[in-house]
């Protein structure tokens, strides 16, 4: 007797035997889930540039007091913009990227549940930023509201805002597409074996980002409906004159707004759980403390929002309340740290640039999360409200944190993905640059900050002139640093270099090292027996 | 002699299991926009209804699948075909001395369906394999024409 499992179809019903597909048409029909994690990955690389540029701008403003370059109005617009194109448009679409190009490899399936959604809700993306791009050149340009969309402000707005609207409901439908692929493909299409606590750490931060984000992009959505309305449909939801509220607005937005701030790190955390054991030749210690972890994080992460809202007015037990809920998050995050340091312990070490950044990460990130529990004293909070030591404390969770995650995840998989290995000596230059200019640039945030310097403000009083000129070079220098690694490590990987093995790094462990570098079109049409 | 083999999509999880899944994101889902009606904000509910229907759709469309399989049995006296799809069951059983195995085409016709197991029997047609890969067709094809041997030899 022979018990068969298999992959009968590839999920895009298509017979092996064809050619692969190959010019534009292999990116725009694509469905095989390597090509859309390559199309992810590349899209939140230019809106990384994008982003990037906009925040040279505003450093570019900043390096002296006084109005140099910009008019406040389009400063606004500037930071606006840099905030929305990193969130929606770098990190979050990153993070789709690597699930894309690696759940399916880790778990063993042949591809993505849904493939041709998969390609639809990548497609959705580039219009998207391309209305965000685009709304700097209608009447009244960008939003100069934020990336957080504060009413009034926001309903006062022009056409950039209803443009800036429209971008992120494409945006929301494109990460919910993403999650119901990712939610069905990690739930059923895992290789025989492999039980939900043998699922590896990243696929586990990835299955409950994606639980947070059907749970929270409704109310997102509704955020900016009721703003739409409110604009154009004679609504009175945020406008007082009407008996509306804004601060209803600011709860339904942070809301969604504090799990997002979980969705961009949690798939990070995952890529760092999976670098360390590789790099300390060691299995992760506490393996099911980090998934109970991992998920506590994301329910904590509902009942904490109201912290971004402690100087709107609200009473004391409801201050305490959000104080002591946020400063319970540091419990399972502790707990992470404490695991990764435990693995490191006592392992064989070696420190490769994928492990550079991840222990860059956990110093980094270790400094955004006190700053965090800091802020989370409502009476600090209060005195810090809208200062740059905000500015400086979710810069470090989230350039310090999310994007040091991305770039140890690119180093640590990139010769699956091209089939060659990463230039080494360049990968140390872009690390050490951008460990030391990351310092550079926000640590001074927190004294501007403690000084008083308030954020989104395109001029300040002389005072602040010293920081804010360190800040601006450290800026620079990262920024150069990222430019660096696109153009001087990203592109000369894919174009060649010295041919990787199956599994360029001895400790690692996991399927995704069982199938050759670079990854076949095709893999696991046989689903591999996990043990 | 008995002779089984059984062609199974790979699904790592019952559709019970992935209605219990399926409950538990309702059910966070549901609970913040319930909170978000109680407060006035019923679009939430809205948005939730809709969003929470398409993931459901998403995997129903999965889970009918989920128990697809086929069941060839063959003992000297009978060879069983028992296809089970979209929760239809059907069956057929032919004379194994009258059976005539059919491999998949090597280089099927462009724009030809995906090639499966033919098995011929006295004008009477089954294709499988529909869940298993091309490599594993063939093995089973090749698998199936031994032992059909075996057992005609046998009688």
């Amino acid at each position: 007797m022979s018990t068969t499992a298999g992959s009968p179809d590839l999920a895009h019903g298509e017979d092996h035997a064809h050619a692969l597909p190959h010019g534009w048409r292999r990116w725009l029909y694509a469905t095989n889930h390597k090509d859309i994690g390559t199309l992810y990955l590349w899209f939140s690389a230019v809106m990384l540039m994008e982003g990037g540029l906009l925040a040279m701008l505003i450093r570019l403003e900043l390096f002296q007091p006084g109005l140099q370059f910009f008019r406040p109005e389009l400063y606004n617009q500037f930071v606006s913009l840099h905030g929305l194109i990193m969130v929606f448009g770098a990190i979050m679409p990153a993070f789709v990227g690597f699930a894309n190009w690696m759940v399916p490899l880790q778990i063993g399936a042949a591809d993505m549940a849904f493939a041709r959604m998969n390609n639809f809700s990548f497609w959705l993306l580039p219009p998207a930023a391309l209305l965000l791009t685009a709304s700097f050149f209608v009447p009244g340009g960008a939003t100069g509201s934020g990336w957080t969309m504060y009413p009034p402000l926001s309903l006062q707005m022009g056409m950039g805002m209803d443009l800036t609207i429209f971008a992120i409901h494409i945006m929301g439908a494109s990460s919910i597409m993403g999650s119901i692929n990712i939610i069905t493909t990690i739930l059923n299409m895992r290789a025989p074996g492999m039980t939900l606590m043998k699922l590896p750490m990243f696929c586990w931060t990835w299955l409950i980002t994606a639980y947070l984000l059907i749970a929270v992009m409704p109310v997102l959505a509704t955020a900016v409906t009721m703003l739409l309305t409110d604009r154009h449909f004679g609504t009175t939801f945020f406008i007082a004159a009407g008996g509306g509220d804004p601060v209803m607005f600011q709860h339904v937005f942070w809301f969604f707004g504090h799990p997002e701030v979980y969705i961009m790190i949690l798939p990070g955390f995952g890529i760092i759980s999976e670098v360390i054991p590789a790099f300390s030749r060691k299995p992760l210690f506490g393996y099911a403390s980090m998934v109970y972890a991992t998920a506590s994080i994301a329910i904590i992460s509902f009942i904490v929002w109201a912290h971004h809202m402690f100087t709107t007015g609200m009473p004391v037990t409801a201050q305490l309340f959000f104080m002591y809920a946020t400063m319970l998050v540091a419990v399972p995050t502790g707990v992470k740290v404490f695991n990764w340091v435990a693995t490191m312990w006592k392992g064989s070490l070696t420190f490769e640039p994928a492990m550079l950044f991840a222990i860059g990460f956990l110093w980094v990130f270790t400094i955004g999360g006190f700053s965090g529990l800091i802020l989370s004293i409502a009476p600090i909070d209060i005195q810090m409200q809208d200062t740059y030591y905000v500015v400086g404390h979710f810069h470090y969770v989230l350039v310090a944190g999310s994007l040091f995650c991305m770039f140890s995840g690119y180093y640590f998989w990139a010769p699956k993905w091209t089939g060659h290995m990463v230039n080494e000596w360049r990968a140390r230059f872009h690390f050490w640059n951008s460990l030391i200019w990351v310092n550079v640039t926000f640590f001074p945030m927190h004294f501007l900050g403690l000084a008083g310097m308030p954020r989104r403000y395109a001029d300040y009083p002389v005072q602040f002139t010293d920081f804010h000129m360190i800040t601006s070079i450290g800026a620079w220098l990262f920024g150069l640093s990222q430019v660096y690694w696109l153009l001087f490590i990203v592109i000369p990987n894919i174009r060649g270099g010295p041919p990787a093995p199956a599994k360029p790094w001895d400790g690692a462990e996991g399927l995704e090292w069982t199938v050759p570098s670079p990854a076949p079109f095709h893999t696991f049409e046989t689903p591999p027996t996990v043990k | 002699m008995w002779f089984e083999w059984t062609l199974q999509r790979n699904c790592s999880m019952t559709p019970r299991q992935v209605a219990r899944a399926y409950a538990v994101l309702c059910s966070v889902s549901l609970a913040v926009a319930l909170a978000f009606f109680l407060r006035g904000v019923w679009i939430v509910l809205a948005f939730s209804l809709l969003e929470l229907a398409c993931v459901g759709l998403a995997l129903v469309l999965y889970a009918r699948h989920a128990l697809d399989r086929e069941r060839i049995s063959l003992s000297t006296s009978c060879l069983l075909v028992e296809c089970m799809q979209a929760n239809v069951r059907s069956q057929a059983r032919l004379d194994p001395l009258w059976t005539r195995v059919l491999p998949p085409a090597e280089l099927p016709p462009a724009g030809a369906r995906r090639p499966l197991i033919t098995l011929e029997s006295r004008g009477v047609r089954i294709e499988v394999g529909r869940f298993v890969n091309e490599a594993k067709r063939r093995q089973v094809a090749r698998e199936l024409s031994q032992a059909l041997r075996q057992v005609s030899a046998l009688r």
